[in-house]
């Protein structure tokens, strides 16, 4: 099993005046799915261009399984803004991609991505009368061909209905369990939680935070408080040094951390000599962490 | 490489469409003049004189086929742009010189396509009026030969220029009108022998123009950076373009077949001797 999938270090990419990428680090490990996550213009799809070798960093560099991206076989890039040949039938397009490269895959492989993508009724139809959704499926059918050991997606999901979506995560899902690395950006994240492993926020051209989804939701997480007497635990709280925010929500109190703070508040609930109710931990969600992330680069 | 890209370009409408120019303007250089003047009775005045398929290779060498290697060049390269297709084609692991190369070589077996077309126009067109009746046709394969290298190596050279500014300027429009703007001017409104060298020294002059604003544009923009084969490219194409005008205006000096050889108003025929006026006269 390969480890090394794909890494770039110290990227750097100034367009004109503007710095669209600074001194970035990233690395997506065999057999992951990273989504690259951030406002609009952080840089997320100059890094994927990057990666997939269609643009050069002006310092920094990149490797795919320990060679250069654009000499690479097995790395694979879906950009948000793709097209296939529109005189070509949809077969036609797989057919001279997949050969491209030297590799032939055996006919009947054609039709069987063509049918797990959902395409078999329009395989033979123009590209042109595709619509972006189709050219989504079209292109997962390249990739299913193809078989790359790194994937960069960018906004896969755009313009696919509820069953493509569905296909998509699947078929991401198989490719990764096969140790393919894939790295995405995307805005759907509620999608993004259901896929990724790891996540990493870019603002302004600089990767804020890497690092597991699970642990980041975790961190972001919230910790709930149900007690006899709510006022005077309100009260409490604020002298319990790990505590950095509470809200309270009807009888609940929630509680942000810096960090576990279980000793701490059960040690106030029996001095306080409260009734304890509940006390459980809530993971947050990426729609929670997202304002504090995307706002991050800026109080920095 | 090749296959799969000429399997694209074959299915492409325009280019059947250029394939009926290249034939219409083979046509055309046979006969327009006779028909021109023998308005009203074409099917014989059609008949009555023929250039020899040599003359029409001349001709598509100096006039057609520069346009035809320009819509070439800028169509190979161009529509890849417009179909947002470069970003799948060179993620596919081959290599971009590899890419470039193939359709460079896509781009140089279409415009050899279109010459064997002209030639295959002229010559069925020669067998046809030969076998109605007795012309002046004259076949020699060795000048074909060569007449048919000269006009490979014109449409070629311009197929090239139109194809890296195309790729430059990341338009098939710019390559179309840019290029091919040069190549009508130096080619179908071609002047006497007393103005060619201010032709070619406006050409030359805007050549280095064009280059010298496209180097300032990407060093400011940085884009020409990543892809230093384009520099390669960009010389090999001067270097051509350069060697593509010496061996016209050495190899074609005042040719009378430069000047198509037609018959127009009171020139006598030359299987008649007598004007095309007496001709429609007596008709």
């Amino acid at each position: 099993m390969h480890t090394h999938g794909i890494e770039g270090h110290h990227l750097s990419k100034h367009y004109g005046s503007v710095t669209a990428l600074d001194d970035v680090s990233i690395c997506a490990a065999s057999g992951t799915i990273l989504a690259l996550l951030g406002p609009n213009g952080a840089g997320k799809t100059t890094l994927l261009k990057i990666l997939s070798g269609l643009c050069m960093p002006d310092a920094g560099w990149v490797r795919v399984d320990g060679v250069r991206p654009e000499t690479s076989t097995d790395l694979a890039y879906l950009p948000d803004t793709m097209g296939f040949w529109p005189h070509l039938t949809g077969l036609d397009n797989l057919s001279i991609l997949a050969r491209m490269s030297g590799r032939t895959p055996p006919r009947n492989s054609f039709h069987k991505v063509i049918e797990r993508v959902g395409l078999t009724s329009l395989a033979n139809r123009r590209c042109a009368g595709y619509s972006l959704g189709e050219m989504r499926r079209l292109a997962m059918a390249l990739v299913l061909l193809r078989q790359p050991r790194v994937l960069l997606l960018d906004e896969p999901t755009t313009g696919l209905d509820v069953d493509g979506v569905r296909m998509f995560r699947e078929t991401l899902r198989d490719l990764a369990n096969t140790g393919c690395a894939i790295l995405l950006s995307s805005h759907e994240l509620s999608e993004v939680e259901k896929l990724s492993d790891v996540v990493a926020f870019i603002v302004s051209g600089n990767l804020t935070e890497m690092g597991s989804l699970t642990e980041l939701l975790a961190h972001h997480g919230k910790w709930r408080l149900r007690v006899s007497n709510l006022s005077l635990a309100i009260e409490s709280l604020t002298r319990v040094e790990s505590v950095t925010r509470t809200e309270v929500h009807g009888d609940l109190i929630s509680i942000w951390a810096r960090v576990d703070p279980t000793s701490e508040v059960m040690e106030m609930v029996h001095s306080q000599g409260l009734m304890l109710h509940e006390w459980s931990f809530a993971p947050a969600m990426l729609e929670d962490v997202w304002p504090v992330m995307s706002s991050k680069r800026s109080n920095d | 490489m090749l296959r799969g890209e000429l399997r694209k370009f074959l299915h492409l409408p325009s280019l059947w469409v250029l394939g009926a120019f290249v034939m219409l303007a083979t046509l055309w250089i046979c006969h327009a003049a006779v028909i021109t003047v023998k308005a009203g009775v074409w099917p014989k005045a059609l008949l009555s004189y023929q250039g020899s398929a040599s003359d029409a290779l001349v001709v598509f060498a100096l006039v057609f086929a520069p346009i035809v290697g320009t819509v070439l060049g800028s169509i190979v390269m161009g529509t890849e742009f417009s179909w947002r297709s470069w970003p799948i084609l060179l993620t596919q692991g081959v290599g971009r010189r590899r890419i470039l190369g193939g359709k460079l070589l896509v781009m140089i077996v279409l415009v050899a396509g279109s010459i064997v077309l002209s030639t295959a126009t002229a010559l069925a067109l020669a067998g046809v009026t030969q076998a109605i009746g007795p012309t002046e046709t004259l076949v020699s394969l060795p000048q074909l030969l060569v007449q048919a290298a000269v006009a490979l190596l014109a449409a070629g050279t311009w197929g090239l220029i139109a194809s890296a500014v195309t790729l430059l300027s990341r338009s098939t429009a710019i390559g179309l009108i840019v290029v091919g703007g040069y190549a009508i001017a130096e080619n179908v409104l071609e002047l006497s022998n007393a103005v060619r060298p201010m032709l070619v020294a406006w050409n030359i002059r805007s050549l280095v123009s064009i280059v010298g604003g496209t180097v300032s544009t990407l060093r400011i923009t940085k884009t020409i950076w990543p892809y230093p084969p384009l520099w390669a490219t960009a010389l090999l194409l001067s270097v051509l373009l350069a060697v593509c005008i010496a061996l016209v205006l050495t190899a074609f000096p005042g040719d009378p077949g430069f000047q198509l050889r037609l018959h127009i108003g009171t020139d006598p025929l030359p299987d008649s001797g007598v004007t095309a006026h007496e001709e429609d006269r007596r008709a």
